[in-house]
C-alpha cells in the first residue's frame, strides 16, 4: 500500500514530479471553492515551498487548510518538499515547517522539477517506508 | 525605419478580475522581496576588500561589470521586450516590476564599486567589459532574440539569461563569502539571486503556457531551439569562464556551477536537466554560501532508517495554522 498527497500550483512543477513517480496520488485542490480533500489512508505529503525567500507564507495556504483537518493530519507519515537553493535559508523550508508542526519525518527534498535520481530515490524510499509501516502492528 | 513595438491595445487594468492567478501571486512575491542596495552595509567590506590581491580585486570588478551588463540588458531591453507578448494585462504589470528590479540590480554593482574602489579602477573595469569578446558575444546572442519577432523564443532567451548566464559571475561572491570575505557584498548578490529565481520561474511559466497551445511539431521545434541556444551559450560561457578564472585556478569549479544552473534554467522552461549528476556536483562550500541549509541531510530514505529527521523549529509561523 502506498499513497501520496501533493499540492501543485498551476505551474505544475510538483505535479510533474509526482507523475514521474508513477504512484497513486491525490491532489490538494487549488481553489477555496473546490471540494475539500479528505483522505482515508496513511500518506506522504509532497509540497513546493512558497514565499520566494520571505519569512512566512512558505507552506501554501491550501496545504495548511488540508492539515488543519485533524483526520487528515493523523494519517500523515512524512513530508517531501521542493524548492530552489536561490532562496537561501528558505530553501525547501516548507518541509521543515510541516515536519516540525506535525512531528513527522522530513523524508526528502528536491529542486524545481527534480532530477531522475530524485525520482528513483523517492520511489525506492517510499516502497521501503510503506513496507516498514505495514510491519508495525496497529 | 524600424517601428517601435508596443502593446497593441491597452485597457484599464483591473486587479480584481484575474485571468491567471499566477500574475497576482508573482506580483505579491516580487513586491514583498523588494530591496535596495543602500540598505546593505557594504562599507563593512572595505577591510576585507583590502586583503584581496590586486589580481583578485581586478577579477572581482570584471565579474561585476559583466553582471552589470546583463542586468542592464534585462532591465532596459529584455523584460521590456516581453511586454507586447504578454497574455494578460497583469503580466504586463509584472514585467514592469521585473524590468525595474533589473535596473536596481545593475545599480547595486555601481554602489558596491563606489564603496570599495576608486574612479580609475571603476572606469578600467567598465572598459574591460566593453572589450571582452565573450562577454560582448553573450550580450549579442541574447539581444538578437529580443529584437526578433518570435515571442516564445524571446522568453527562452530571457529565461536562459535570468537562470543561467548570470552564474559564471555569481560564483565569485559566493566563493569569497565561503572564505568569510566580502560577506556584505555577498548579501547583495544573494538578494539578486533570489529575485532572478522568481523572474526565471515566472517567464518560464509563461513560456510553457504559450507552448501548450502549439502543435506537437511546433513544440518539438521550440525544444530543439532551446537546447541549441543553451549549447551555444554554454560554449561561450566556458570561454568566458576561462578568461576570468584560469588565473585563480577556479575554472573547473565554476563550470560545475554553470551546468548545475543550466539544468535549473531548463527546468524553469519545463524541460528536464541536460547535464548528469556527476557534472553538476557543485562545490559544497559554494552551495552552502548560496543556501546555508542546502547540504544538511534531508535524505531519510538513504539513511539507516532508524533515525528520524524532524524539521527544526522555524520561526515562520503562519496565522492560517489552527493546531
Amino acid at each position: 500500500m502506498s499513497s501520496l498527497v501533493y499540492f501543485s500550483s498551476v505551474s505544475g512543477n510538483t505535479q510533474r514530479f509526482v507523475e514521474r513517480l508513477g504512484l497513486p496520488a491525490r491532489r490538494i485542490p487549488l481553489r477555496p471553492t473546490d471540494p475539500f480533500l479528505r483522505v482515508d489512508e496513511p500518506y506522504v505529503l509532497v509540497v513546493p515551498t512558497y514565499g520566494g525567500g520571505n519569512e512566512g507564507g512558505a507552506v501554501p495556504r491550501q496545504v495548511i487548510k488540508f492539515l488543519n483537518d485533524q483526520h487528515n493530519r493523523g494519517l500523515l507519515r512524512g513530508v517531501i518538499a521542493a524548492g530552489n537553493t536561490n532562496f537561501g535559508e528558505a530553501f525547501c523550508i516548507a518541509g521543515d515547517i510541516i515536519s516540525a508542526k506535525c512531528q513527522v519525518p522530513y523524508l526528502y527534498r528536491f529542486e524545481l522539477l527534480g532530477t531522475s535520481e530524485d525520482v528513483e530515490r523517492v520511489r525506492d524510499g517510499l516502497e521501503r517506508l510503506w513496507q516498514q509501516q505495514s510491519q508495525i502492528p496497529a | 525605419m524600424e517601428k517601435l513595438k508596443l502593446v497593441s491595445q491597452v485597457s484599464a487594468i483591473n486587479w480584481n478580475r484575474l485571468e491567471d492567478d499566477k500574475d497576482l501571486e508573482v506580483w505579491d512575491r516580487l513586491v514583498g522581496n523588494f530591496w535596495l542596495p543602500e540598505k546593505v552595509p557594504v562599507s563593512n567590506d572595505i577591510q576585507s576588500w583590502n586583503t584581496l590581491t590586486e589580481h583578485e580585486k581586478t577579477l572581482t570588478m570584471r565579474v561585476f561589470t559583466g553582471l552589470t551588463l546583463l542586468d542592464t540588458i534585462q532591465g532596459t531591453v529584455g523584460a521590456v521586450s516581453l511586454i507586447p507578448d504578454a497574455r494578460t494585462p497583469h503580466e504586463e504589470a509584472v514585467l514592469t516590476n521585473i524590468a525595474f528590479m533589473e535596473s536596481v540590480h545593475a545599480k547595486s554593482y555601481s554602489s558596491i564599486f563606489s564603496t570599495l574602489c576608486n574612479t580609475r579602477e571603476i572606469d578600467e573595469a567598465f572598459r574591460w567589459s566593453e572589450e571582452n569578446v565573450n562577454l560582448q558575444r553573450k550580450a549579442e546572442i541574447v539581444m538578437n532574440y529580443y529584437r526578433g519577432d518570435e515571442p516564445l523564443k524571446r522568453k527562452v532567451a530571457s529565461t536562459l539569461l535570468e537562470s543561467f548566464l548570470f552564474y559564471s559571475g555569481f560564483y565569485l561572491p559566493m566563493h569569497w563569502s565561503s572564505r568569510a570575505k566580502l560577506t556584505n557584498t555577498a548579501d547583495v548578490i544573494r538578494l539578486i539571486i533570489r529575485d532572478e529565481a522568481v523572474h526565471g520561474y515566472y517567464i518560464g511559466y509563461k513560456y510553457q503556457k504559450g507552448l501548450a497551445e502549439l502543435t506537437s511539431a511546433e513544440q518539438q521545434e521550440l525544444k530543439d531551439y532551446t537546447f541549441e541556444l543553451l549549447f551555444e551559450l554554454y560554449d561561450n560561457e566556458v570561454e568566458y569562464t576561462q578568461d576570468l578564472y584560469d588565473g585563480v585556478g577556479l575554472t573547473e569549479d565554476v563550470k560545475k556551477f554553470l551546468r548545475y544552473n543550466a539544468n535549473k534554467a531548463l527546468m524553469n522552461l519545463g524541460y528536464e536537466g541536460l547535464f548528469p549528476k556527476d557534472e553538476t556536483d557543485v562545490n559544497p562550500a559554494i552551495l552552502s554560501a548560496l543556501s546555508p541549509n542546502a547540504d544538511e541531510n534531508h535524505d531519510f530514505f538513504s539513511g539507516s532508517g532508524s533515525s528520524y529527521v524532524i524539521g527544526k523549529a522555524v520561526n515562520t509561523e503562519d496565522d492560517d495554522w489552527d493546531f
